[in-house]
């Protein structure tokens, strides 16, 4: 494992800040070396797969594709009040029938409050 | 604001490029991927469940009415239906998106290519907008901002609503192409029976891809995205102010940012959604909670057999066959429904000018708002039929038809005998025709001379005063007859 | 080590293992299985009793629930603080069905969070000891179902796999686990760590016990799209007429492939041993040995460590406090969201951290893409031995036998020890482990693993096997 020539992929500070602001998890400070050590580590052992060419990928055998759901008349496919009830109280905030979040600002900078799929 | 200046308006210089992403909302009866029901205005979150919240352990399972309707939406803009395709996620954070990842579909959507056919005032003829791609998708909930102090409200009810998204190659080239596009487009969806494609609840939504260049120039320039459209005059108008904006930075020298904007109807203003662009990375990768989707030969026959024949040839074949004008043709063409009524009752009454009119006329004036069938109206078709061939005949004067229209509406009795009853039918016998015309002719020795020597521009007064005579009862075209057979 | 000598902490054989509710509690505090002790359950219910109706296939059978099923009436944890007291609101399917057939569900247990771990440390309630050896870890991640089946206390305990979390602690425990195929057990309700590796997988005291859990959970469902659509074999039928009567070859006509790539150089000696052992023991039933070769092999654990993170990355994007779970109250929504996700453990964040950056921009063809090619040759591998004659492949579970708490520390190290199990979840072709023997009184498992599909092939060679080593196997 060690030795290996590719062992040089490296992970900066700036690249794990990076991916922790994607995927919202706040990062102390002090932990960024030991996190972009343990990355830039693990990575490096994945550049064997560099090694694997192209042409000796078989190609991936075809699905038979995927079962579809009925969709089912209105009435049949509602869900029962008391069942909606259920799913708001596990909520960690809610009123009114609503989950509650801190408020969405507009127009603070880093916030998206467009949802952007729609 | 304005950037016209000597050169002249700055649309001498520059083209407007415009693509559009519609989000059409398809209309089944459950959620994409569970069975929560979609019908819209329910109280929060109580059309929800384990799957679309989003809940530790839940799953997706595709909800096969909406790759049917997706099919046939593909279908009906002429796209190529894939055979194979892949549900994609989609990831960033929203409070609003449960799962944190939108199931999208990205680099093998359910159909690629296809076109929309556009024109009206303005836009050249023959302009088609090609379409660059059909996907299927799930909706997000609602945040609602301005409820709760402190806080915004998460709705759900509409997370996993079943969407297409239509996104048009960059072919667009003024607001009213995109207004046509769109309008031609929801005409579509209609047609196909896929959407209730209404603006106001949400299913059909609309983003606007902008960017300016030099005339012939065929680089695209720097684009911005518009987004939160909810009317087709919003991406009108957001084209035009984006438009602008554009032109005074490039005619300034500047360049343009690549953003995201939101339009402000209120304020109609353009502005920007959010300080940092390009920090979103959705990292796509194929859904391995979803097997491919397999959409057989089979589904797509059946989807194409349940198409209607649609606007574009119907446009055509409304004219040629009926020789009806451009104005009726668009008129008719509004729903299938009513298309259908008018060629019903073309060919139950026998004549497509007096049908057309007919319905274009004082049907429409009468009937109840968003019926386009004459099933509900109190005349019905065959009744309406029937009018229409009393009137054609000559039995009926216009107005008396339009008279005997109005009584059918109250009077379900057949119409021959209403306008009998109501003595509206047209006297047509020659002996009753002729005793008026000899009485008047008899009364007005004067003119009646000077007619029968020979001066024919007084036929007209005669006929006229024969129609008096009646009560307006007579055929004026018979009437017509008998005096120029007299003046010989 | 004082602690590993606790003479009830641990069944003598199979024989040895609670089969009712009260035994079962009985036995649970014999052997101290709370959190002072062995910490392999995270919450358990005494009050469960089994249902009055009789005539299930289960009935009355206490059964242990991996803490990442979701359960009614039962927390569910997934040994995560960010779901600490979370009791979902439906059950899962297996879980479901199990209750159905009158399994008595008596609690939870302790895994690595979200199963992300080797050896059930990574749990934010502490880790689960081994039976066998306290001061030893009982692998992982499915560590508290393994070491409530290896301490006598249920007969059955649910785990998951991802990429042998079922397996390895099967064999560090001397228990037998099953991953079965792909899809033929419905993942709905487990809580998923990389969706497509992911399998609901069963702990047994014997095979058949594995195989009795199997025939009432697998199955078409059809709230999980990757259910195999396919009617399950019958798994009860494939441990009939076990032990075979003396003298009969039971597995006569059967060729059983031995990968060379299983057996490195720098493979332990005593878990070599022991395997041959079970090699020799198959021979003796009448089956055909052959080397084999699945060239991909050593591509599995890079190629399993970008898929799996990378799904992770987006499957855990959930846990965002705005719907269920332990939020952490901040003025802005972007606080509020990383302060409650820094709830995460250290080796879940690694792995959040690590699959967005293999996703995210630049990076995706290098490194998800490329793995993708990998997991299809690793799967083409398998298919064509499978196709070349072979019916079932035999290697060890694992390379070594239970390491000691806190052993392992670098974490490609510890991802290494998953090297003979994460090809068969590469492949969704159904896998086992059963205990060979021991070595200084530690389990050394022996891994079968068969063509998609052939789940009851599997199970009864290893019945089979399970037979022909008996009281061998767990001495
Ligand atoms: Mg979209
Ligand atoms: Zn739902």
């Amino acid at each position: 494992m060690t030795g290996d020539p590719v062992a040089s992929v490296v992970v900066s500070e700036e690249e794990v800040r990076r991916v922790a602001a994607l995927a919202r998890v706040a990062i102390d400070e002090e932990a960024l070396p030991a996190l972009a050590a343990d990355l830039g580590g693990i990575l490096a052992h994945m550049a064997q797969l560099r090694a694997f060419a192209e042409d000796d990928a078989p190609s991936a055998s075809v699905p038979s594709g995927m079962p579809w759901r009925a969709d089912l008349p209105r009435d049949a496919g509602a869900a029962p009040a008391s069942a909606s009830v259920t799913l708001l109280a596990i909520a960690p905030s809610q009123q009114d029938g609503f989950f509650l979040v801190p408020q969405v600002v507009a127009h603070a900078a880093g916030h998206e409050p467009v949802a952007e799929g729609a | 604001m304005s950037p016209v200046d000597a050169a002249g308006p700055w649309s001498d210089r520059w083209e407007i490029v415009v693509g559009l992403e519609v989000h059409c909302q398809l209309k089944t009866a459950t959620k994409i991927f569970c069975d929560c029901p979609t019908s819209f205005g329910a109280p929060p979150n109580t059309h929800t469940c384990p799957v679309c919240l989003g809940l530790p352990g839940a799953l997706p399972v595709l909800n096969g009415e909406a790759v049917r309707l997706a099919v046939r939406t593909a279908l009906a803009l002429g796209c190529m239906v894939h055979r194979e395709s892949v549900f994609a996620r989609k990831n960033y954070f929203y409070p609003d998106l449960p799962k944190g990842y939108q199931i999208s579909q990205f680099d093998r959507p359910v159909a690629t290519g296809g076109a929309v056919a556009v024109g009206g005032p303005g836009i050249e003829a023959g302009r088609v907008i090609r379409v660059h791609r059909v996907h299927m998708e799930e909706d997000a909930g609602k945040s609602i901002h301005d409820r709760f102090p402190q806080a915004t409200g998460i709705d759900l009810n509409r997370a996993g609503t079943p969407l297409v998204e239509i996104v048009s190659e960059p072919d667009i080239r003024s607001a009213a192409e995109a207004g046509s596009y769109l309008r031609r487009m929801k005409q579509l969806l209609e047609y196909a029976a896929v959407s209730d494609a209404n603006m106001e609840e949400g299913s059909l939504r609309v983003d606007v891809n902008l960017s300016l260049r030099p005339h012939g120039a065929v680089a695209l320039g720097t684009k911005t995205e518009v987004k939160n459209l909810n009317s087709f005059s919003a991406v009108e108008r957001a084209i035009e102010l984006e438009a602008t904006r554009q032109a005074a930075i490039l005619e300034a020298g500047g360049a343009v940012v690549q953003s995201t904007l939101l339009y402000d109807d209120r304020r109609q203003t353009v502005r920007p959604a959010r300080a940092k662009e390009g920090s979103h990375d959705y990292r796509y990768f194929p859904e391995p909670d979803l097997p491919p989707l397999v959409v057989e030969e089979a589904l797509i026959a059946e989807q194409q057999a349940a198409l209607p024949e649609l606007p574009p040839a119907r446009r055509l074949r409304l004219a040629h066959q009926y020789g009806l004008g451009e104005g009726e043709v668009e008129q008719l063409l509004v729903s299938a429904v009513w298309c259908d009524t008018f060629e019903r009752l073309a060919a139950a009454c026998g004549d497509a000018r007096r049908a057309c009119a007919w319905l274009l006329g004082p049907v429409t004036a009468s009937r109840n708002q968003g019926g386009w069938t004459l099933e509900a109206h109190p005349v019905g078709l065959d009744r309406l039929a029937a009018l229409i061939r009393l009137e054609a005949d000559g039995a009926l004067s216009n107005t008396a038809a339009r008279q005997l229209f109005g009584i059918m509406e109250r009077d379900p009795g057949d119409p021959d005998q209403l306008a009998r009853r109501e003595g509206l039918l047209q006297v047509r016998d020659d002996d009753a025709l002729a005793a008026w015309v000899d009485a008047v002719l008899a009364e007005h020795p004067d003119e009646a001379a000077r007619f029968l020597a020979g001066e024919r521009k007084l036929l007209g007064v005669l006929v006229g005063l024969v129609m008096r005579k009646s009560g307006g009862a007579a055929d004026p075209r018979r009437v017509n007859q008998q005096l120029a057979a007299r003046a010989g | 080590m004082g602690e590993a000598c606790t003479p009830v902490a641990r069944r003598s054989s199979p024989a040895d293992t609670a089969r009712t509710v009260e035994a079962a509690w009985r036995r649970f505090d014999e052997v101290g299985a709370g959190a002072e002790g062995l910490n392999a359950f995270l919450a358990v219910d005494r009050e469960a009793r089994a249902p009055d109706t009789l005539g299930g296939a289960l009935h009355g059978v206490p059964v242990a629930v991996k803490d990442n099923l979701v359960t009614l009436g039962l927390p569910t944890t997934c040994g995560s603080r960010l779901l600490e007291g979370y009791v979902s609101p439906y059950e899962a399917t297996a879980v479901e069905r199990l209750r159905a057939a009158g399994a008595v569900i008596i609690g939870k247990t302790n895994l690595d969070e979200f199963g992300m771990g080797s050896t059930t440390e990574f749990s934010a309630f502490g880790p689960t000891r081994n039976p066998l050896d306290r001061s030893r870890v009982p692998g992982g991640s499915s560590g508290g179902s393994a070491a409530a089946v290896a301490a006598g206390i249920v007969p059955i305990a649910l785990g998951s796999e991802t990429g042998g979390s079922v397996r390895q602690p099967a064999a560090f425990c001397g228990v037998v686990g099953v991953k079965p195929t792909y899809g033929r057990v419905s993942r709905y309700g487990l809580v998923a760590y990389a969706s497509s590796l992911d399998h609901v997988g069963v702990f047994g005291a014997t095979v058949a016990d594995a195989a009795r859990a199997l025939a009432v959970m697998a199955g078409p469902d059809p709230r999980d799209a990757t259910a195999l659509a396919a009617p399950p074999p019958d798994f009860l039928a494939a441990v009939a007429g076990v032990p075979a009567l003396p003298g009969t070859s039971a597995l006569a006509g059967l060729t059983v492939g031995v990968p060379r790539e299983y057996f490195p150089e720098g493979l332990d000696a005593r878990v070599r041993a022991r395997c041959h052992g079970a090699i020799e023991g198959l021979r003796a039933l009448g089956a055909t040995v052959r080397e084999v070769s699945l060239p991909h092999t050593a591509l599995a654990i890079p190629a399993y460590y970008i898929i799996a993170p990378a799904e992770a990355s987006s499957n855990l994007a959930r846990f965002d406090g705005v719907r269920f779970g332990r939020r952490v109250p901040a003025a802005s929504l972007r606080d509020m969201l990383e302060h409650t996700r820094a709830q995460f453990g250290a080796e879940v964040t690694r792995r959040i951290l690590l699959g967005t950056y293999v996703l995210s921009a630049g990076y995706y063809d290098a490194y998800y893409r490329q793995a993708q090619r990998v997991r299809a040759a690793i799967t083409a591998d398998f298919t064509r031995v499978f196709a070349d004659g072979i019916d079932v492949l035999f290697t060890p579970t694992a390379p070594t036998v239970a390491p000691a708490l806190g052993a392992l520390t670098d974490p490609y190290t510890m991802y290494l020890g998953d090297c003979f199990t994460v090809p068969a979840n590469l492949a969704g072709i159904p896998a086992l482990s059963v205990p060979v023997g021991r070595v200084e009184g530690l389990p050394v498992g022996g891994q079968l693993m068969a063509p998609h599909g052939a789940d009851a092939r599997l199970v009864a060679v290893a019945a089979r096997l399970e037979a022909a080593l008996g009281r061998e196997a767990h001495q």
